[in-house]
């Protein structure tokens, strides 16, 4: 059905940033919070009302709005417009409903920042670039918004743009961005040359007729975008140091929504994965293989905003692993109830960190159950609701697709899903313990308590968090299925599903272990919290720790190899490089003087070979061809 | 040749032309006349006027006489001629929309130069001028070349112009250098290339490019295709396509900021689109893999132009490399010379002419004491000194880098589009491919940049640390204020009417073509009698 009111999800946070942007040094904190929350509130009613209105048509139909024609010539044509599907709609409630959240939270957070105009300028930039990357109605434009949201995460990243670190974290997660841009896009090369089109109504009808070769390369070549963006196995390295931006942008971009737009992609795209198993298969091992790498390191860090990163890059391996099993129901429905246990946990580190004046160490910490009663209490909703306690939003969400693995017959995946269950557990039960049990083990002095604007959103998280997950009891209650299945069958697919059986007992009982044993450890008094507190302050030691120096890897052997190769491009034919990076401005006024014959005399010569030599080849081949 | 009629000879046709010839000479004219003190503004004024008329008349010649002087001035049915080109001076020269087109470019180009340039000082400015509207007439010439004479012409009037133009800062022994540099290679391409017309006119008979269109099939033979290969070296030289780029960074680091400008859009727009005409003449549609060459030229371009881009610190030189990269992109459009290809090519020109002027125009806004801001340590922290330039070079260089909503996302989905559509297959998909991973290349360094001017320096972190609240310091005072007129701190003054209005133009060319691609596009479509 034809709407006009989709385009206000796009517009409101849009209007929001430029008017932000030039008025960030004339307003006030207090002002810009308030513009910056009530344009995303703003959207989020809009996304609720066209929820309602999507609710009341016949199922596979959708709400579209056709924008403009973007070019059109010969051979080829770009219509402009906004899908409001069940997909895209579910995905706008999180990224506006939990955004808005967030939104107000920051707004007392980074009051005092000297930087808040241009902090919530590119916060709602981000919304806005969220919001056409998801309501686009073609690949063009998903494009558009997937580099746009990289754009914000650049620049949020690198908020704090005085510390170094920060931005080598953001200039780490542009590259490796990069990368996964330059799948997509030649995946969408192929696409062009195979389907004559990038508009989801025009590709995926004529799935059907198109070799499997060609769909598995579009697949595969897609899920090399999603993998950088959803910090999957191996171009993950950018979100664990994407943690030096302000807690509000790692909640809500790089727990809650930005880095699920990978599996955004692989829902929307099923069409094409359906049509290719082994693009399928892909996807599901990249899912499962991160979802345990991530909980395994996750299990080795001391940083609160560390664990909970790779706890992220795990969390994604689970929604990826229910993708590539065709269960993109449970997977979005993880998504749903990942976004709020996440970003509860997120801001609850946030709170705690606030509270410590930026203490990140979690065995520094301890003790702070009595001191930050609040925190204490949603953090541990956000704790059981992760680990997978019933009834928690994660004990459905997870089960669910766990079962449906199951009920596909993948047993080997199914097997590491459990044992990441359990890891799940483990990991979060020890950092709750490091941080909230036992006595301090160190002193903090008098602490920074957070603020109603803080504790609002993070109530109402944890809220969401502990019911959320009852909208899809197995037998009872069914709304994500209700909801999002039309869609998926509009292509013929049908979403598998398991019911409740003993396959949920041996999930339950895996995580239980896990989170005895953590108890066991860093509870008050174990033996694990001892050694850990001894070396507080340490970077953690070895190679599961350090991601199997992955990271290393990248930094040192590729990064080093690109250096060196522009570095030989560069001298090999530009003699002024060296010049230029050790003399700088000082290089030219130095050639006046050495006397211009004697230095460049060679130089000319070298550029006349250069010349000659091509023009040598060049001539050759025009003779020979 | 030997039926000159006087329809051939069209004046009002080549108007643009002798219009920049003739301020050409007013210029040099009123230096002799007038006390330097008096005449300075006059330079300027006769240089800008000429450019403007011809501007004029161009757009004239596109729209045909329906109002205005032209009617009366020549004869009625003319017109219908104009819209499919009309050949003048015995087929010396063309006059079609796409000739009209890239002289748009071209002047369009030599405007903002002279804007640029007016804040220099010399004696010897209006010499300065004139070399300006001399070489925008050799590319005009080029744009619209009907034979191999007049491509010569074209390509000799442009490049003479140019030597002289780099070493007008005689007193600086790096535009000295650069010269020469440019002088002897630029000698080199220009005898292989009047060797290849040799080489052709010699299998044909006939020296006029359509004339050449015909003969080419009849025999193909060695001499021919060598003829081919050496005018292809020529254009790649001029273009600086990879490896015949070596002089590009020198020169353009040599030269002063506005004619490196000038140098880096004119001599592309005009040599691409002799290129065009040279392909359509000789177009060897049953032998493709003849035009191999020019693609392996094109993804060396990429490749080596982004790399190179990636270590320099130096501004112009940075835009140096990444011209080179533009070009490699830009001759995708003629891998299936057909009407798709062509129109992606001139949008690909006229959004890179507003994106790297306007570079440029930020690179001469940034000199003082009289050096220009060409280093990338000039850009430090240029965001809290100046917002609205800085805002202005970020959106250079992401149009630079293909990043939308800026024109150069577009032009290079336009590319993209009429290479995949070409029909060239393989060749078409390693270009696609080389074009998007060198974009991933190249924009880090366009990035390094942007980050260079969102990067505070230590003065000025403490600065803004102390004194937030209480003394407000300029920078961030300024910030509030945006656009650009940027008043600014301490040391630098504030940008002069002129440097504001081509970065407000480069600004606004740069966000309306991305924007609003469809309104260039429609210029675009259907100028050359294409299949």
């Amino acid at each position: 059905m034809e709407t006009t009111a989709l385009v206000w999800i796009i517009l409101f946070p849009l209007l929001g940033a430029v008017g932000l942007a030039l008025g960030r040094n004339r307003l006030s904190p207090r002002a810009i919070g308030l513009i910056g929350c009530s344009t995303v509130g703003a959207a989020f009613l809009v996304v609720l009302s066209s929820v309602i209105q999507l609710r009341s048509l016949g199922p596979g139909e959708a709400l579209v709005q056709t924008l403009f024609t973007w070019a059109k010539g010969q051979g080829f044509g770009l219509e402009f417009g906004l899908l409001g599907d069940a997909i895209s709609l579910w995905w706008l409630l999180v990224v506006t409903g939990v955004g808005f959240l967030i939104h107000i939270y920051a707004a007392e957070y980074m009051a005092s920042d000297p930087g808040v105009g241009r902090f919530f300028a590119e916060f709602n930039y981000f919304v806005f670039a969220m919001s056409l990357l998801v309501l686009a109605d073609n690949f063009v434009g998903l494009l558009i918004g997937w580099a746009s949201v990289g754009l914000a995460s650049y620049l949020l990243i690198g908020f704090w743009n005085t510390k170094p670190e920060a931005a080598a974290a953001a200039k780490k997660a542009f590259l490796l961005n990069a990368i996964g841009e330059v799948g997509i896009i030649l995946g969408l090369a192929v696409m062009f040359s195979e389907f004559r089109s990038w508009s989801y109504a025009e590709v995926f009808p004529q799935v059907s007729q198109a070799s499997p070769g060609i769909l598995t390369a579009i697949g595969l070549l897609l899920l090399v975008g999603a993998v950088a963006k959803s910090a999957q196995l191996p171009l993950f390295t950018w979100l664990p140091d994407a943690m030096q931006g302000p807690t509000p942008v790692s909640a809500l971009m790089h727990a809650a929504t930005m880095v699920t737009a990978g599996v955004y992609l692989m829902a929307r795209a099923f069409p094409i994965y359906q049509a290719s198993p082994a693009a399928l298969t892909a996807v599901a091992w990249v899912g499962a293989l991160t979802a345990l790498f991530g909980a395994i390191v996750a299990t080795r860090q001391f940083d609160i905003k560390r664990v909970l990163a790779y706890s992220t890059m795990s969390q994604l391996g689970y929604m990826m692993l229910g993708a590539g099993v065709g269960a993109y129901t449970q997977s979005l429905f993880h998504f749903f109830t990942h976004a709020f246990f996440k970003a509860l946990l997120f801001l609850g580190a946030g709170m705690v960190a606030h509270y410590l004046h930026g203490e990140q160490d979690i065995r520094k910490m301890g003790g702070l159950a009595k001191k930050q009663p609040f925190a204490y209490w949603t953090f541990l909703i956000g704790v059981l609701a992760i680990a997978g306690a019933p009834p928690f939003a994660g004990f459905f969400s997870k089960d669910e697709i766990l079962g449906a693995v199951l009920v596909q017959g993948h047993v080997f995946l199914w097997l590491i899903g459990v044992a990441v269950a359990g890891l799940t557990a483990y990991y979060m039960v020890r950092l709750f313990a490091l941080v909230f049990a036992g006595d301090p083990s160190h002193e903090h002095g008098e602490g920074h308590e957070s603020g109603a604007a803080m504790k609002v959103p993070v109530g109402l998280l944890a809220v969401l968090s502990a019911v959320s997950g009852l909208i899809a009891v197995p037998g009872v209650t069914s709304v994500p299925g209700n909801f999002l299945e039309p869609a998926f069958e509009l292509y013929g697919h049908h979403v598998p599903h398991a019911g409740f059986g003993w396959p949920v007992a041996v999930v339950l009982l895996v995580a239980a272990l896990g989170a005895y044993a953590a108890v066991k450890a860093f509870g008050p008094g174990g033996a694990g919290r001892a050694a850990a507190i001894v070396t507080a302050g340490a970077p953690p030691k070895g190679a599961l720790a350090n991601g199997l120096y992955i990271d290393d890897i990248y930094q040192k052997g590729i990064g080093g190899l690109f250096v060196g190769l522009s570095l030989a491009v560069g001298n090999g034919l530009d003699p002024y490089v060296i010049d230029g990076v050790v003399n700088g401005i000082g290089g030219l006024v130095k050639r006046v003087g050495q006397g211009v014959r004697q230095v460049h005399g060679g130089y000319l010569r070298r550029y006349a070979l250069t010349v000659f030599a091509g023009v040598a080849i060049f001539l050759i081949y025009f003779i020979l061809v | 040749m030997s039926n000159l009629t006087t329809v051939d000879l069209n004046f009002f046709a080549v108007a643009p032309l002798i219009t920049l010839a003739a301020a050409g000479l007013v210029v040099l004219v009123l230096e002799l006349v007038l006390p330097a003190e008096r005449s300075r503004p006059w330079w300027y004024a006769a240089g800008l006027g000429g450019i403007a008329l011809a501007l004029y008349y161009v757009a004239l010649l596109w729209s045909g006489p329906a109002a205005g002087p032209a009617a009366s001035i020549i004869g009625a049915g003319l017109w219908g001629r104009v819209t499919n080109g009309i050949s003048v001076f015995g087929g010396a020269y063309v006059v079609d929309r796409f000739t009209l087109l890239f002289s748009g470019i071209v002047l369009i180009a030599a405007f903002c130069t002279v804007l640029l340039s007016t804040a220099r000082r010399d004696e010897d400015m209006p010499g300065y001028v004139a070399l300006v509207l001399g070489a925008a007439l050799g590319m005009c010439v080029l744009a619209g070349a009907g034979n191999f004479l007049t491509l010569f012409l074209g390509l000799e009037i442009l490049s003479l112009n140019l030597y002289v133009a780099v070493a007008f800062e005689r007193h600086n022994a790096a535009a000295k250098e650069a010269a020469l540099k440019y002088l002897i290679l630029g000698a080199l391409a220009t005898a292989a290339m009047v060797y290849g017309f040799a080489f052709l006119y010699g299998q044909t008979g006939t020296m006029s490019l359509s004339g050449l269109a015909r003969g080419w099939e009849a025999d193909s033979t060695v001499l021919m295709k060598v003829g081919l290969g050496l005018v292809l070296l020529g254009l790649a030289f001029k273009l600086a396509l990879a490896p015949f780029h070596v002089w590009a960074p020198d020169v353009y680091q040599g030269a002063t900021a506005p004619i490196t400008a000038f140098m880096s859009v004119g001599t592309k727009a005009a040599a691409f689109a002799a290129l065009v005409r040279v392909l359509l003449a000789l177009m060897p549609e049953e032998s493709p893999e003849l035009l191999l060459p020019l693609w392996v030229l094109a993804v060396a371009s990429m490749v080596v132009g982004s790399l190179s881009a990636a270590v320099q610190t130096n501004v112009k030189r940075l835009l140096a490399y990444s011209g080179v990269a533009h070009v490699g992109y830009l001759m995708m459009a003629l891998l299936g010379m057909n009407h798709q290809g062509v129109s992606a090519g001139i949008f690909y020109m006229a959004a890179y002419l507003f994106m790297n002027i306007g570079a440029f125009a930020v690179v001469v806004s940034l000199g003082k004491n009289g050096r220009e801001g060409e280093e990338l340590s000039d850009f430090t922290g240029l965001f809290y000194r100046r917002p609205g330039l800085a805002l202005a070079m970020t959106l250079f260089m992401l149009s630079l880098a293909g990043m939308p909503p800026a024109a150069g996302f577009q032009g290079k989905l336009y590319l993209v589009f009429s290479a995949l559509g070409s029909g060239a297959g393989g060749a078409a998909l390693w270009l696609v491919g080389a074009l998007v991973v060198t974009t991933g290349i190249s924009a880090y360094a366009y990035l390094r940049v942007v980050t260079t001017m969102f990067r505070r320096s230590e003065a000025q972190a403490e600065l803004a640390d102390a004194g937030h609240v209480e003394a407000a310091p300029a920078g961030l005072v300024n910030a509030g204020e945006g656009g650009g007129t940027g008043a600014s701190v301490a040391g630098e003054g504030p940008l002069s009417w002129a440097l504001t209005v081509v970065v407000a133009v480069a600004v606004i060319g740069t966000l309306y073509l991305g924007v609003a691609p469809q309104s260039m596009l429609a210029l675009t479509r259907h100028v050359l009698p294409l299949p």
